[in-house]
C-alpha cells in the first residue's frame, strides 16, 4: 500500500512539473510548430567538400528544436550541424531533402539525442565573432558553460590544402562576459590572460580543483567553478 | 494553487478508481491519461480570459477618437500573462447593425490605444464589444459596453433602441468583491471654478502585503444623464468571478478570483496563443467543390526584406495560416500555386466577428433633459472641432522588416549601373548573363540556369517587388529605368513543400505590382491592426500638458491617463484644468494590481461658474 502512494505521487509530481513548464502550453503550440516546419524557405543543401576525409558535421541527424529570431521555436524537426559552412541542415519530411535553415531567421538551435531518451545532445546560439581582423560575423556557437562568464565553442573545421582532402579541427573557445567575447585556446596561460578574469582567485581555483586544462572537459568545469565562486 | 487543485482532482479520480480497479489497471489509467491530457492541448481548457475595456467616456460624437485601456487577465493564473495575443473589438449600432471591427496586439506594451469612430457612423447606441478568439467559446466572457455615438451631420433620433431586460450582460449589478487591497480617490474640494486646477489624490493599501502595485488608468469625464440606459462597467466586476457557494469569494482566495472555472464545453475556436490565425476554405467557383491539398503563397511588397508564408488547404479544403506581426498593417497577396487565375476560385475567410445571436430590443424615448445633454455634447464637439488645436501626432511605428528569404543571391545586378535599355529582353541579353528571356509562339519564355545541373529551366514564376508574378508580358516593358535591382538564385531553393530550381527577383524603381495583376491573380487581405503602446496615443497622455490650451474651452472629458503606476508607498497627486463647461463630472480610475487583481475607485466633483 506504502508503494501504491509513493507511485500515485510521483505520477502527480511529473504531471504538474510537466503542466507548469509554461502558463500558455496549448493544443495551437503543435499545429503551429508543424505549420512553421512546413513552410519553412530556403536553399537546398549540396555539400561542397564531398569525401573530404574528416569529420564535417556536429552531429547525425537528430530531433532538435529551432529558435527563430522573433523567439517562437519550431519543435520535432530533424537537423543537423554542418561545421565547415557553419550552417544549420534541416530534412524536409516532405521528401526527404536538405534545405539550409537561413542564420539571419533564427537565433539558436538545441539537438537532441535520439540514442539517449532524447536528452540535450547541444544548444547552439548565434553570436557575432571576430573570427578574423576583418570584422565580426554571425557564427553558431556551441553552448559549454551558461552563467556569468559564459563559454562557448565555435565548431569549426577547415581545409588547409586543397591537395590532401582532409578537413582539420578549427574549433575556437570564447569566454562571454558582459556581451563581450574573449577567445583564447585550451591552455591554462590562455585562461589566465583573459582580462575579465581575476588571475589569482582563477588561480587558486584550478589548484584547488586539481584541474590543468588539458582539455575541453578541464575548461568547462575551471569556468564553473569560476562562476559559483564567492565573491 | 495550480499544484494543490491538480493535486485534489487527481486525488478524487484515484480513490474512486481504487475502490474498482486493480492497482496495475490504475496505474496505466493514470499514466494514459496523463500522456492523452498533454496531447491534446488539456491545460487550454483551464484557460479562462477575461477582458475589461476602460474608455475615456461613453458619449461621443461620429470623427472622435474613442480613447482606451485594454486588461485581459487569465482568471485561473491572474499573475501571468494571457496567453492569447490577439484582441478583437466590434462595434454594433443597435438599430442598423452596421459593424465597425478592429483588432490590437496584446503584446508587451500596455494596451492602450485609440481607435477614430468613422465621421459618416450613424447616431445612436452602440455595443462595444472586446474578446479574444478564446473567449468566443463562452460568450458571457465577451467585454460589453453600451455607447452612446451623436453625429454633428445627423440628428439624433428622439427614441433610441437599447437591449431589452432579457440581456443580462447590459445591465448588471456590480457584485462586491472581498478583497484586501483599496484603491482611494479624493478630489482636494468638491466643487471647482471654471478653468480651474482640479487637484486629486489617488492612494492604495493593501491589508495583507508590505509592498503592493497596480497599474492604472484614470478617466474624468462629465457625468451623463442616461443612468438607465448607459451603464459604466466597473473592471472589478467584469474581471470577477465568485467562486464560494454563495458567490463570495473565500479570504483564502486571495485575490477574489483565483477560481479555476473549469468549462468542459467543447472549444470551437482556437486560442490565437502564437499569433493572427487567418483561417477559411478555398471553394471552386463553378462547382463549389473544396480545393484539397492546395498550395497557398502569402506575400507582401517588399522591396528590401521580401518573404511568403508557405501553406497548404487540408483534406477537408480548409487552411491555417498564421500571420506575425511582421505582416501587421499590410496588404497581403494570396494567391494558389498553379492556379494563373484567381477568379475560378472564392476564398471563405472565416469570420471572427462576434455574434451576440437574438436579442431582445425596446425603444428608449428620450427625455428633455437628456436631449438638452446630447445637444450641449454635439455643439462643444463642434466648438472643438473648430478651435482645438490640430493634435500632435507621434512618429508613426516603422513597419518591422524581417530578414530576406531568398538571400544570398548568385547574382545582383544593378541596371541603373549600365546604359539604357529599353525592355527586359535587351537586358536579360546585355547585362544578366544567367537568365534567357525570349519570345516564340507570340509567347514569352524565361529561363534560368542551374548552376549545380547546368541546365536551363523554364521559369514561369519570378518575384516581383516580393509578391509571385506570371505575367512576362508585363515583364518585356521594363527597362533599366524602371528596374532598380536585379537578383538571380541558381540553385535549389525550397519554398515550403515546392522545390524551385532558380528564382528570379525584379525589384522596381516604383515598388509596385500592377493593380490589374492584383486584381485578377491574388486575393487581397487588408490585415490592419490598431498600434498599440503610448506611441499610438496622441494627444491623450496628461491633460495638464497637453497642447489643449485654447479659447474656447469646452471639453466634457478633461483628463485620460490610461497608464500610471502607483503603489502603497507613495499617493498619487494629479492636476488638471477644468474647461468652461459647467456640471458634475466623475473621476474614474481602474486597474490591476502587479499580481493581476482588479482595483478601483470612483469619485465626483463639480464644476460651477
Amino acid at each position: 500500500m506504502k508503494s501504491f502512494f509513493l507511485i500515485i505521487l510521483f505520477s502527480l509530481v511529473i504531471c504538474s512539473g510537466y503542466s507548469q513548464q509554461s502558463n500558455c502550453v496549448g493544443s495551437s503550440e503543435d499545429d503551429y510548430g508543424r505549420r512553421m516546419q512546413a513552410g519553412l524557405i530556403g536553399f537546398e543543401y549540396f555539400n561542397p567538400i564531398q569525401g573530404y576525409q574528416g569529420v564535417q558535421y556536429f552531429n547525425d541527424w537528430t530531433k532538435g528544436e529551432v529558435i527563430l529570431s522573433n523567439g517562437d521555436v519550431i519543435k520535432d524537426i530533424t537537423l543537423r550541424y554542418d561545421k565547415y559552412l557553419d550552417a544549420l541542415l534541416w530534412l524536409r519530411k516532405f521528401d526527404i531533402r536538405t534545405g539550409i535553415i537561413s542564420k539571419a531567421s533564427i537565433s539558436g538551435f538545441r539537438l537532441f539525442d535520439s540514442k539517449n531518451q532524447n536528452k540535450l545532445l547541444a544548444f547552439f546560439i548565434k553570436k557575432k565573432i571576430a573570427l578574423s581582423r576583418s570584422g565580426s560575423t554571425d557564427a553558431f556557437l556551441q553552448v559549454l558553460v551558461s552563467g556569468e562568464f559564459s563559454l562557448y565553442a565555435y565548431r569549426n573545421v577547415n581545409v588547409i590544402s586543397t591537395t590532401e582532402y582532409v578537413l582539420n579541427d578549427n574549433t575556437r573557445y570564447f569566454i562571454s562576459f558582459s556581451d563581450q567575447q574573449y577567445p583564447l585556446s585550451l591552455r591554462r596561460g590562455s585562461l589566465l590572460k583573459i582580462p575579465v578574469i581575476k588571475k589569482a582567485e582563477m588561480k587558486a581555483i584550478l589548484r584547488s580543483n586539481g584541474i590543468a586544462i588539458n582539455d575541453e572537459k578541464d575548461l568547462i568545469s575551471a569556468i564553473n567553478f569560476y562562476n559559483k565562486r564567492k565573491k | 494553487m495550480i499544484l494543490k487543485e491538480k493535486l485534489k482532482k487527481y486525488f478524487s479520480l484515484i480513490l474512486h478508481h481504487a475502490h474498482i480497479m486493480k492497482f496495475p489497471i490504475l496505474i496505466l489509467y493514470l499514466i494514459i491519461s496523463l500522456r492523452l491530457n498533454a496531447q491534446a492541448g488539456h491545460f487550454d481548457f483551464y484557460k479562462h480570459e477575461k477582458v475589461y475595456v476602460h474608455l475615456n467616456k461613453l458619449v461621443y460624437v461620429a470623427g472622435e477618437s474613442m480613447r482606451y485601456k485594454v486588461y485581459v487577465v487569465d482568471i485561473a493564473t491572474p499573475d501571468q500573462k494571457p496567453c492569447s495575443k490577439i484582441l478583437y473589438f466590434t462595434l454594433t449600432g443597435i438599430k442598423d447593425k452596421n459593424v465597425v471591427n478592429w483588432r490590437i496586439n496584446l503584446d508587451d506594451n500596455p494596451e492602450l490605444s485609440y481607435f477614430k469612430i468613422p465621421g459618416d457612423i450613424k447616431p445612436g447606441m452602440y455595443i462595444l464589444n472586446a474578446y479574444t478568439n478564446w473567449m468566443r467559446n463562452d460568450p458571457s466572457d465577451i467585454f460589453s459596453q453600451n455607447l452612446l455615438i451623436l453625429s454633428l451631420s445627423q440628428a439624433t433620433p428622439n427614441a433610441l433602441m437599447v437591449t431589452g431586460s432579457a440581456d443580462t450582460t447590459i445591465i448588471r449589478p456590480v457584485s462586491p468583491v472581498h478583497n484586501d487591497y483599496a484603491l482611494k480617490v479624493r478630489t482636494a474640494k468638491n466643487s471647482f471654478a471654471v478653468n480651474e486646477k482640479v487637484q486629486m489624490e489617488v492612494s492604495m493599501s493593501s491589508g495583507h502585503l508590505d509592498t503592493v502595485k497596480a497599474n492604472l488608468s484614470i478617466s474624468v469625464s462629465i457625468k451623463t444623464p442616461f443612468n438607465e440606459i448607459l451603464e459604466d462597467k466597473d473592471i472589478e466586476s467584469s474581471l470577477h468571478v465568485s467562486s464560494g457557494p454563495g458567490g463570495q469569494p473565500t479570504a483564502s482566495d486571495k485575490v477574489g478570483m483565483v477560481k479555476r472555472d473549469v468549462n468542459v464545453a467543447p472549444k470551437i475556436h482556437m486560442m490565437e496563443d502564437k499569433a493572427f490565425a487567418l483561417s477559411g476554405r478555398i471553394k471552386n467557383r463553378k462547382d463549389s467543390s473544396l480545393l484539397v491539398n492546395g498550395q497557398i503563397l502569402v506575400s507582401v511588397i517588399d522591396t528590401v526584406a521580401p518573404h511568403i508564408i508557405y501553406s497548404h488547404t487540408d483534406s477537408s479544403g480548409r487552411f491555417l495560416i498564421y500571420i506575425s506581426k511582421l505582416y501587421d498593417n499590410k496588404e497581403l497577396y494570396l494567391q494558389i500555386v498553379g492556379q494563373s487565375r484567381n477568379t475560378d476560385y472564392i476564398w471563405e475567410f472565416d469570420n471572427k466577428m462576434f455574434d451576440p445571436g437574438h436579442q431582445i430590443f425596446k425603444p428608449y424615448i428620450v427625455k428633455s433633459d437628456e436631449i438638452v445633454f446630447l445637444n450641449s455634447v454635439n455643439n462643444m464637439r463642434l466648438v472643438e472641432a473648430v478651435y482645438a488645436n490640430p493634435p500632435k501626432r507621434n512618429s508613426v511605428t516603422p513597419f518591422l522588416t524581417g530578414e530576406n528569404f531568398f538571400s544570398p543571391p548568385d547574382l545582383t545586378v544593378f541596371p541603373s549601373d549600365y546604359v539604357d535599355l529599353v525592355n527586359f529582353k535587351e537586358i536579360a541579353e546585355n547585362i544578366v548573363p544567367l537568365i534567357k528571356f525570349t519570345m516564340r509562339n507570340n509567347e514569352y519564355n524565361l529561363q534560368i540556369i542551374n548552376s549545380k545541373s547546368s541546365n536551363w529551366f523554364e521559369s514561369k514564376t519570378l518575384l516581383l517587388n516580393g509578391v509571385p508574378f506570371t505575367d512576362l508580358a508585363y515583364l518585356a516593358t521594363l527597362g533599366t529605368k524602371d528596374i532598380r535591382r536585379i537578383e538571380v538564385i541558381t540553385t535549389n531553393f525550397f519554398i515550403g513543400e515546392m522545390t524551385r530550381p532558380a528564382l528570379l527577383s525584379i525589384y522596381t524603381t516604383d515598388g509596385k505590382v500592377p493593380e490589374l495583376y492584383i486584381k485578377n491573380n491574388t486575393v487581397v487581405y487588408k490585415n490592419t491592426v490598431i498600434t498599440n503602446g503610448i506611441g499610438a496615443e496622441f494627444n491623450s497622455v496628461d491633460s495638464t500638458s497637453m497642447s489643449r490650451e485654447h479659447l474656447p474651452d469646452f471639453r466634457n472629458d478633461l483628463y485620460w491617463n490610461p497608464d500610471v503606476t502607483i503603489s502603497n508607498k507613495k499617493n498619487l497627486l494629479i492636476e488638471f484644468p477644468a474647461s468652461l463647461l459647467t456640471g458634475l463630472f466623475t473621476i474614474k480610475i481602474q486597474g490591476l494590481t502587479l499580481d493581476g487583481f482588479p482595483v478601483s475607485a470612483t469619485a465626483s466633483f463639480e464644476v460651477k461658474e
